[in-house]
């Protein structure tokens, strides 16, 4: 876990592009947040980490980190579900879908995972944008105000937090 | 060189998860095909109370497959039965929405299997502790039975205790009465001492006075005769004198005879009316004599029935209230999934279907002389969702011998009907006789509810008993009889109504049986009352001179003062005679002398 933080502020201290830690963020997030236990959910993960290249540590610790905020993303992906589900026009469809297996197991039946589903490709995109926006005022503005303030340099100095930094500095991250 | 080493630790990263899923799933597999064995083995030696062997369990999110189940028989040396193959293809459609929904089970069933030697002990050892166990509560059951007989005994000596100690009281009333007799007796005998000696005195006086009215008629005297003559009127006046003295004594004695009689009588009386009464105040009082009689009675072969069948009772309740618990909890479950205020929208499922259901299977029963084949059909968890009777059909022929098995149940009923023709049974145990073997024809119908509780309509044709007992001889010339019976289980107890023609059929001879007991019982109270009548009454008689005859001596002195009063009157007419005699020779001697 404390690699995993290490790794997280290594890479956001890094040259690691924002695109990349904007992505992961944003993909942490949204994945913290999406109901676990479905097909959809799994295959994502797997994806993730095994097919696409997104930067772990930001995704990782972004996914740890939203799994346990309450779900505030759920509220709104129900009113979304509950619209799309009860809508009288796709009853026909959904039926088909709830008489499917496969569709049955990614409990699209469900106001918040049809609701979350459709919001996730729009909040992907709006996280990522917001995310990888304060990632460059971090290193811009934060960033070296930090660096210079006496209180970062005399907490270096704590011999704690110099082993640790130097655990970081092996630390490689993608 | 940094890039291939950060890489590399994320290669390594990626595998470790893909392990952990690995081993995740492997997991899950394996805790499933044990969870699927343990609650297997465990309901199977609930149900038959013996040990359990079951395989692995297979199973895929389309299949269930397990080689071999196998129940151990009582006698430890093979198995009851063993399911083979059994094999179930399952509804992936239902599995995903947590039903368990098999289209089709097959299985196959073998009797008389033997249990392996290495296995031998280990099982020997379970069910000998069971039996032991079972043995343990037989003899307290007989040591309740021995301890009811003694209770009847001990009934009986009660209730003759307290009879006879009423009695007793009575008794008292008579021994005053006797006494009073026998003081009676001793003054008349007091007072008769005396007329006695007078007439044996006056008797031997009579005699000398009959001996010389002799001498004087021989000696031709006709003065002594008349002086003799006078003397017999003399004690003629004694005699009779005397006559009333004996009339008063024999006239008191008379009555305390009457008094005797009259108390001898109401003594017989009474103890005749103990003899008579204390065997039907004994039967009346003994209510519980019933029991004590083996029976073949209805409520006993009822009992019989319905326990045999209890046990399938308690399964089914079992059944029902693990059903109750398992949807009631799954239902919370689901309420509790649902707290983060999403909504599970229902749409129109083409094949809905309960928790648990398998539409169809077959069954195949191998056994020594008959092998079965069998359909089940929608054994499920709610018949009110399928709509539908679960159903099982077994069918069992061959040259001798039939059984049709068909049962039927839904979520409230468990129903069916048992046919079987030339059915061979043994060791049924009927309370007062087992059936050791035998052949019957057998047609049962049974219902369970939880409600309504155990009905069950037995109707047994052709039946043949072997076995012994007392009452072995009458039952087993039974051939037919019917039992209707019908239980209710109220607060542990079993309510049970029973009408069966079958207390027709064998009554005479329990009634027999039940009348030999009840000889039994009266010859064990007739000893009491013996030991009582010889302990009591003889010294009640004895006081009467039941044998001494106390009044007899008495009534002789009457007899004695007639016989008196027959020689007075005897020699009073013989010497009349002898007068006359002398008279007429005195006048034939004087016509002589006149004419000489």
């Amino acid at each position: 876990m404390l690699k995993l933080i290490l790794k997280f502020f290594k890479a956001l201290n890094s040259n690691t592009s924002p695109s990349a830690l904007a992505l992961g963020f944003s993909l942490g997030l949204l994945m913290g947040q999406y109901p676990a236990g479905t097909i959809q959910w799994l295959a994502l993960l797997l994806l993730i980490l095994f097919v696409f290249k997104i930067n772990l540590p930001a995704y990782t610790s972004f996914l740890i980190l939203f799994v346990f905020i309450p779900p505030f993303l759920h509220p709104l992906a129900d009113k979304v579900g509950t619209v799309l589900l009860s809508g009288s026009g796709l009853q026909e469809l959904w039926t088909t879908l709830y008489n499917d297996p496969v569709w049955y197991m990614t409990k699209f039946y469900n106001s918040v995972v049809i609701g979350f589903t459709v919001i996730f490709i729009p909040g992907l995109l709006l996280f990522y944008f917001l995310f990888k926006w304060l990632v460059k005022l971090y290193r811009e503005k934060l960033q070296p105000k930090i660096i210079d303030s006496k209180f970062y340099k005399a907490f270096m100095k704590l011999s704690i937090i110099s082993k640790i930094a130097k655990l970081g500095s092996n630390l490689e991250v993608q | 060189m940094k890039t291939k080493k950060a890489a590399s630790q994320i290669r390594w990263f990626k595998l470790f998860l893909l392990i952990l899923v690995v081993l995740g799933l492997v997991f899950a597999y394996g805790k499933t095909s044990y969870l699927l064995r343990k609650s297997i083995e465990s309901g199977l030696e609930l149900a038959f109370d013996a040990p359990v062997e079951v395989s692995l369990v297979y199973w895929t999110p389309l299949n269930v497959k397990i080689s071999r189940i196998a129940v151990v028989d009582k006698n430890a040396v093979e198995y009851s039965f063993v399911a083979k193959e059994i094999n179930a293809e399952i509804s992936f459609n239902h599995f995903i929405r947590r039903s368990f929904v098999l289209n089709d089970l097959s299985f196959s069933l073998a009797f008389d299997e033997k249990i392996p030697e290495d296995k031998l002990d280990e099982y020997q050892k379970i069910l000998a502790d069971r039996k032991e166990e079972k043995e343990a509560k037989e003899e307290i059951r007989e040591a309740k039975t021995e301890k009811a007989k003694e209770d009847l005994k001990a009934q009986i000596i009660k209730i003759w205790g307290e009879y006879i100690g009423k009695k007793e009281a009575e008794i008292l009333v008579f021994k005053e009465e006797i006494k009073q007799i026998n003081e009676d007796i001793k003054g008349i005998k007091a007072d008769s001492e005396k007329p006695i000696a007078q007439i044996d005195t006056l008797q031997k006086e009579l005699k000398d006075l009959g001996k010389r009215i002799d001498d004087a008629y021989n000696a031709k005297d006709a003065k002594k005769i008349l002086v003799l003559i006078q003397e017999i009127d003399q004690k003629r006046k004694e005699i009779v004198s005397l006559k009333n003295d004996i009339n008063e004594i024999v006239k008191r004695a008379n009555s305390t005879k009457q008094s005797v009689v009259k108390t001898k009588e109401g003594m017989e009386e009474y103890v005749l009316n103990i003899k008579n009464n204390y065997k039907t105040i004994i039967m009346n009082d003994m209510g519980f004599f019933m029991d004590q009689v083996p029976s073949l009675s209805k409520v006993f072969a009822a009992k019989e029935l319905i326990g045999k069948y209890e046990r399938f009772y308690a399964l089914y309740e079992k059944f029902n209230a693990f059903r109750k618990k398992y949807f009631k909890a799954k239902d919370e479950k689901e309420e509790k999934e649902k707290e983060d205020n999403s909504t599970d929208f229902a749409f129109l499922l083409e094949s809905a279907a309960p928790d648990f259901w398998i539409r169809k299977g077959g069954v195949e029963i191998i056994t020594e002389s008959i092998n079965f084949t069998g359909e089940l059909s929608n054994i499920t968890s709610s018949n009110q969702e399928i709509n539908d009777l679960s159903e099982v059909l077994l069918k069992g022929k061959d040259a001798d011998y039939e059984i049709n098995i068909n049962t039927y149940w839904d979520d409230e009923n468990f129903y069916g009907e048992i046919n079987a023709k030339n059915f061979a049974v043994s060791d049924i145990d009927l309370n007062v006789i087992t059936l050791k073997s035998g052949l019957v024809n057998y047609k049962l119908k049974y219902s369970f509810a939880i409600e309504k509780g155990i009905s069950l309509e037995a109707d047994l044709h052709d039946v043949t008993f072997s076995g012994g007992g007392a009452i072995y001889n009458t039952v087993s010339k039974i051939d037919s009889f019917y039992l209707k019976t019908s239980a209710k289980n109220e607060n542990d107890k079993w309510n049970i109504k029973a009408n069966s023609d079958l207390d027709t059929k064998i009554g005479e001879s329990i009634k027999k049986e039940f009348e030999n007991k009840k000889k039994e019982a009266a010859t064990y109270a007739e000893g009491l009352f013996n030991d009582w009548y010889e302990k009591n009454i003889p010294e009640s008689y004895d006081l009467l001179g039941k044998t001494a005859e106390p009044l007899k001596s008495i009534i002789d002195v009457s007899k004695r003062q007639e016989v008196l009063d027959n020689i007075s009157t005897d020699i009073e007419n013989k010497a009349s005679a002898y007068m006359e005699t002398l008279k007429k020779e005195a006048l034939d001697e004087g016509l002589k002398d006149l004419f000489k």
